[in-house]
């Protein structure tokens, strides 16, 4: 099912909730909105379920107006954080309860019930209450009774946040596994970036009421569209520099400083005009070495959070402090001084406006490989 | 060696006060095996123990009517309160409309205010009615219950939001929602309502003894009283074996639904 | 347990309480009405009584036999608490579906101001009754200006019993058919002293009507205007020497120690017939209406005399107590009239003197003495027939008719003092008071039924 979102805004009493949200999902997409909480993604998501009435602006599913129908009505089904299972009912017949408005015969609702039970390999524990499940297999009995109704949309309200970590990393792949397999439209909403670029295959950000960005998960970490999302999306953070810009001679200077105390130069990879800005780096795109070279600045350590296979060592320059990623393992103590080179190229600077936040750069750069790396 | 002292030290308190409080029970179930003519004489112990006082009282005594009479008015308050309180409640918790707050309010206040208090404008409700001396007059003036409605209101309002999101899903009306998720949800406090409703009910004294006039509807406490004589001579042998005739509902009901009292009690929706 | 068995039915028990509520619901909207309905074409007369206990039960059985005695009514008796209550409960329900036909009632003077009850007399006169078979002494003090009012069902008057094995065992001179208070003091405090305080010798219930029979009996009235059948009481007078006399009488029985006080409150009555019945208590005062239930309990010989006199004053006589029927003006003519049968049946002689054999009641018609079965009890215990001999050998005057009063306050006041002097608070001071708190009472009385009273007296 296609759905489109047209200028839809929710107020609560004078509060905006959601304000001038306008987007499309594609047949068969797995969708995410993302967003720190309090951004209205949950909100969002229940104007589309037909759950809470938007306060103007419309709902289309296919060509469809959708906005005033009841959510029985809208063919659509939802996965919720806590389950909503019915703890007096056993695992088949809360998924049985699920198809309660299809009318379907007896015999087609078994085949569902079972063929759900399968997709989620909980066959075995379909006699059981939910409250004599784990919680993977009680979010596991939720999916099933929402693939059980085939609906052609499902909305899913951060189903993965009540589990534990690994078991939350198990599921992601599942879900998308499933997703595969059904090709149904999948909206999903969650707080957790990694969540959302691991499983969208398209996102949506969300922050203070208004869309901050959609588009594919490397669209977002290679071209954030503004500084919300470069430093929402990609974990460790992405590094912000104020930098200003002098036109004529092609260089940003940066208020760090190098072992002659100058300050850090930057050549510019592209034209921008003269100014103040916010250079943000990716913390992958730091380079550290033990000696200096040429175009490095001294860089004391603070902290080395070693994990394993990668390092992110906290670094301080100049009063400014921030973060490398270093694909290994880093055994350097505490207050050594190393040496810290910035990346040159065009792809890995991101220069934002310093009053509107926004990306002045991030236009037909072409994109690099291995960056989902520097995420997970 | 000193926990098992501790352990008879603590059973030594714990069945001394056992037996203070369970003293005029255990008195009045003695009581009820002795000939009226030795509890008269103030004896405590006879050589005619037996159950005559039991047969006296089912024989020459409506304590059987009176036991189905309390039946009835209980069974039928437990059920009028079922209904009313539970849709009340209902509304409560999950429907939005104006003043919603303050009728609740309103409801919370009349809860207050004790029933002594309400029942003389509800007595001559019921006489208007022509309802004394009836099973309507003795149960409907008990249907609506403020108490209940705040009860149920609070167990309904632990049923998950996300429940209620779910049911509008799947396309259940607010009946289909009530029975098939909200009540069996709240099952344990329907219980618990259930059983204190119909024990508070069973053990009316004050209304019935105002609006009963005949035996045909006196209730079991009401009936108690009237047993005891008061310008001449109390049986006391009879009046106490019916009055273990009607404690044995109750005991059977606090014996199977302890555990349901318990949980209410523990949840603080008994308190009031 | 509970759970299971819920998660399996709870739906059907959610529909079936529902069900059940709608049922209620149609069930009670068409309740009948307690009006006279034709049951086996019968008229259904409801008769509220305060008879319980072993009195209660021959009630039943009497008004078993009116049933079984005509076809034409059914009368179907309620127990309804004590006068008292029964008579809130009267009051409070006049005009309503369970308005009884006929009334027990012993407050004849609230009865008369309510009045919502048609004179007995207008049935006597229709019917040419003959009155005179009744005892006058016990008619007169349910005449208002020459009508009877009700029909004195249920006559008593107040007497001494006494434990006659007690005596014996202690060596004490029964009791006298008409005992002084110093013979009574004399003997309680022998038995008190000879039992080694065993025994206590005597009691006197805090409840208002004994001193006010002991006052009777010393020829002294208790309100004015002739114990307010000449007019309308304005007064009380409990500050009286008769009433001193009675609690000089008391007190000295608590100094000598033979005395016990059984308190106040609804078991304090209870509580004394234990304690008689129990042997612990030597003479008490009570109504003759008592003999049947200590007949049935006590296991022991026993006495019945005369209510004692005041040593220099010679026996008046006491009011006839007890209860009259009383018949509703909210009914039909028919139930009226089926009231009136009723009435006329349990006035007969064999009821009466069954009623006097079970209860110790006074058969009220003179003519129960020669039926057979009270022929022989009498006979067989002469002591049987103390009331009736103390009803004639009294005087009839404003004493012995009783008082009449409106909603006074005289019983909750006299009570209170009576609570006092048993306490050892001087007697004049709180009859005193007393008398204070009932004049205000009957002041306020007075003034807000002033109409009713003047209709209750206009002549």
């Amino acid at each position: 099912m296609y759905i489109k979102l047209d200028h839809l805004t929710k107020q609560f009493g004078d509060t905006a909730v959601l304000d001038g949200i306008s987007a499309q999902i594609q047949e068969g997409e797995f969708f995410v909105l993302v967003g720190p909480s309090g951004s209205g993604k949950s909100t969002l998501l229940r104007i589309i379920a037909g759950l809470i009435p938007a306060s103007s602006g419309s709902v289309f599913f296919d060509s469809q107006n959708v906005t005033d129908l009841p959510p029985k009505d809208r063919h659509l089904t939802m996965v919720f954080q806590n389950y909503a299972l019915l703890p007096f009912m056993s695992v088949a017949d809360n998924i049985r309860f699920g198809l309660h408005n299809l009318d379907l015969d007896a015999t087609e609702e078994a085949k569902r019930v079972n063929d759900a039970l399968d997709m989620v390999h909980l066959t075995e524990l379909r006699d059981r209450k939910p409250k004599e499940l784990s919680g993977g297999q009680q979010q596991r009995v939720a999916l099933a009774r929402a693939i059980a109704t085939k609906a052609s949309l499902v909305l899913m309200d951060e189903p993965l946040s009540n589990l534990d970590a690994q078991l939350r990393t198990e599921m992601r792949q599942e879900l998308v596994q499933l997703h595969k397999e059904l090709g149904m439209t999948l909206l999903y909403v969650t707080h957790d970036q990694v969540e959302a670029m691991t499983m969208g295959e398209r996102i949506m950000v969300l922050n203070d009421h208004h869309i901050q960005q959609v588009g594919t998960p490397l669209d977002l970490y290679n071209h954030p569209a503004n500084k919300f999302v470069a430093t929402f999306i990609g974990s460790p953070k992405m590094n912000m520099f104020d930098a200003t810009v002098d036109a004529l001679e092609h260089f940003a200077t940066l208020e760090l400083t190098d072992a002659n105390q100058h300050s850090v130069r930057l050549p510019l990879p592209y034209d921008l005009a003269a100014g103040a800005y916010q250079l943000g780096i990716r913390p992958e795109k730091i380079t550290l070495s033990r000696s200096a070279s040429a175009g490095s600045f001294p860089v004391r350590v603070m902290a080395v959070a070693n994990l394993g296979r990668e390092s992110s060592v906290s670094l301080v320059n100049n009063g400014h402090e921030f973060i490398a990623s270093v694909p290994e393992q880093y055994p350097v103590p505490e207050n050594q001084i190393v040496y810290a080179t910035l990346p040159t190229d065009a792809a890995d600077l991101h220069f934002f406006d310093e009053k509107s936040n926004l990306a002045v750069n991030n236009k037909g750069v072409p994109e690099k490989a291995g960056v989902l790396d520097g995420i997970a | 060696m000193t926990t098992s002292l501790k352990h008879i030290n603590h059973y030594f308190w714990l069945t001394l006060v056992a037996l203070l409080m369970g003293a005029p029970i255990l008195i009045g179930i003695w009581a009820s095996l002795l000939p009226t003519a030795d509890i008269a004489a103030g004896h405590l112990t006879s050589t005619n123990i037996s159950l005559n006082n039991y047969i006296a009282a089912i024989q020459t005594t409506p304590v059987l009517r009176y036991m189905a009479n309390s039946f009835i008015v209980a069974i039928l308050i437990t059920a009028g309160q079922f209904v009313l309180c539970t849709l009340a409640a209902y509304a409560f918790a999950f429907l939005d409309f104006k003043f919603k707050k303050q009728i609740f309010a309103l409801f919370l206040i009349t809860m207050m205010l004790p029933f002594e208090a309400q029942i003389i404008p509800n007595f001559q409700t019921i006489r208007v009615f022509g309802w004394l001396d009836s099973y309507a007059g003795l149960t409907i003036p008990f249907f609506a219950s403020a108490f209940g409605v705040f009860m149920l209101r609070q167990a309904f309002l632990q049923v998950p939001d996300e429940l209620h999101e779910y049911s509008q899903l799947i396309g259940l009306n607010h009946l289909q929602f009530l029975f098939k998720i909200v009540l069996p949800y709240s099952r344990s406090t329907l219980i618990t309502f259930g059983l204190y409703m119909f024990l508070t009910h069973w053990n009316d004294y004050l209304w019935p003894l105002i609006t009963t006039f005949s035996d045909s509807y006196r209730t079991t406490q009401v009936g108690l009283k009237q047993l005891q004589a008061q310008d001449t001579f109390s049986n006391w042998g009879v009046i106490m074996a019916t009055a273990i005739l009607i404690l044995l509902p109750t005991l059977l009901i606090l014996l199977v639904g302890q555990r349901y009292f318990k949980k209410g009690l523990n949840t603080g929706g008994l308190k009031a | 347990m509970i759970e299971k068995f819920w998660h399996r039915w709870w739906s059907l028990i959610c529909a079936t309480m529902a069900v059940i509520a709608v049922i209620i619901g149609l069930v009670v909207a068409t309740t009948p009405q307690h009006q006279a309905q034709a049951s086996n074409g019968r008229i259904t007369l409801s008769f509220w009584h305060s008879m319980n206990g072993p009195n209660g039960q021959l009630l039943d059985k009497l008004v078993d036999g009116f049933n079984k005695s005509q076809t034409k009514y059914k009368v179907v008796p309620q127990y309804e608490g004590s006068y008292g209550l029964a008579e809130s409960k009267y009051i409070n329900t006049l005009h309503t579906n369970v308005t009884p036909t006929i009334m027990q009632q012993s407050d004849i003077a609230t009865m008369t101001a309510v009045g919502d009850y048609v004179p007995v007399q207008q049935f006597v006169d229709a019917d040419h009754y003959d009155l005179n078979q009744l005892y006058p002494g016990i008619l007169s003090g349910f005449k208002l200006k020459g009508d009877l009012q009700s029909m004195p069902f249920n006559a008593s008057s107040s007497v001494m019993y006494y434990n006659k094995d007690l005596f014996k065992k202690y060596g004490v001179k029964p009791l006298s058919q008409s005992p002084s208070y110093s013979e009574i003091r004399a003997a309680a405090k022998a038995l008190t002293e000879k039992s080694k305080g065993a025994v206590k010798g005597a009691t006197l219930q805090i409840y208002p009507w004994l001193p006010e029979q002991l006052a009777a009996n010393q020829n002294s009235v208790v309100v004015n205007k002739n114990n307010g059948r000449s007019s309308a009481a304005t007064a009380a007078e409990l500050n009286t020497p008769a009433m001193q006399k009675i609690f000089t009488w008391v007190q000295g029985m608590i100094k000598d120690g033979s005395f016990q006080n059984f308190g106040t409150g609804s078991s304090a009555s209870a509580n004394q017939m234990a304690g008689f019945l129990g042997g612990k208590i030597g003479i008490f005062m009570q109504s003759s209406a008592a003999a049947g239930t200590i007949a049935k309990a006590a296991k022991f010989k026993w006495g019945e005399t005369f209510t004692a006199h005041a040593d220099d004053v010679p026996a008046n006589g006491v009011a006839a107590g007890g209860a009259s029927l009383w018949i509703s003006k909210d009914k039909s003519k028919a139930e009226q009239q089926g009231a009136w049968e009723f009435i006329k049946y349990m006035m007969a002689p064999k009821q009466q003197a069954a009623w006097q054999i079970g209860t110790g009641y006074i058969a009220v018609n003179k003519a129960s003495v020669k039926v057979p079965a009270l022929a022989a009890a009498i006979k067989k215990n002469p002591e049987t027939n103390v009331p009736i001999k103390q009803l004639q050998a009294g005087k009839v005057n404003a004493a012995t008719a009783g008082p009449f009063l409106v909603n006074s306050q005289m019983d909750q006041y006299l009570g209170t003092a009576m609570q006092q002097i048993y306490g050892g608070k001087d007697i004049k001071t709180s009859l005193k008071e007393a008398e204070n708190e009932v004049n205000k009472g009957i002041r306020d009385t007075n003034k807000s039924n002033a109409a009713i009273l003047k209709a209750v007296f206009a002549q």
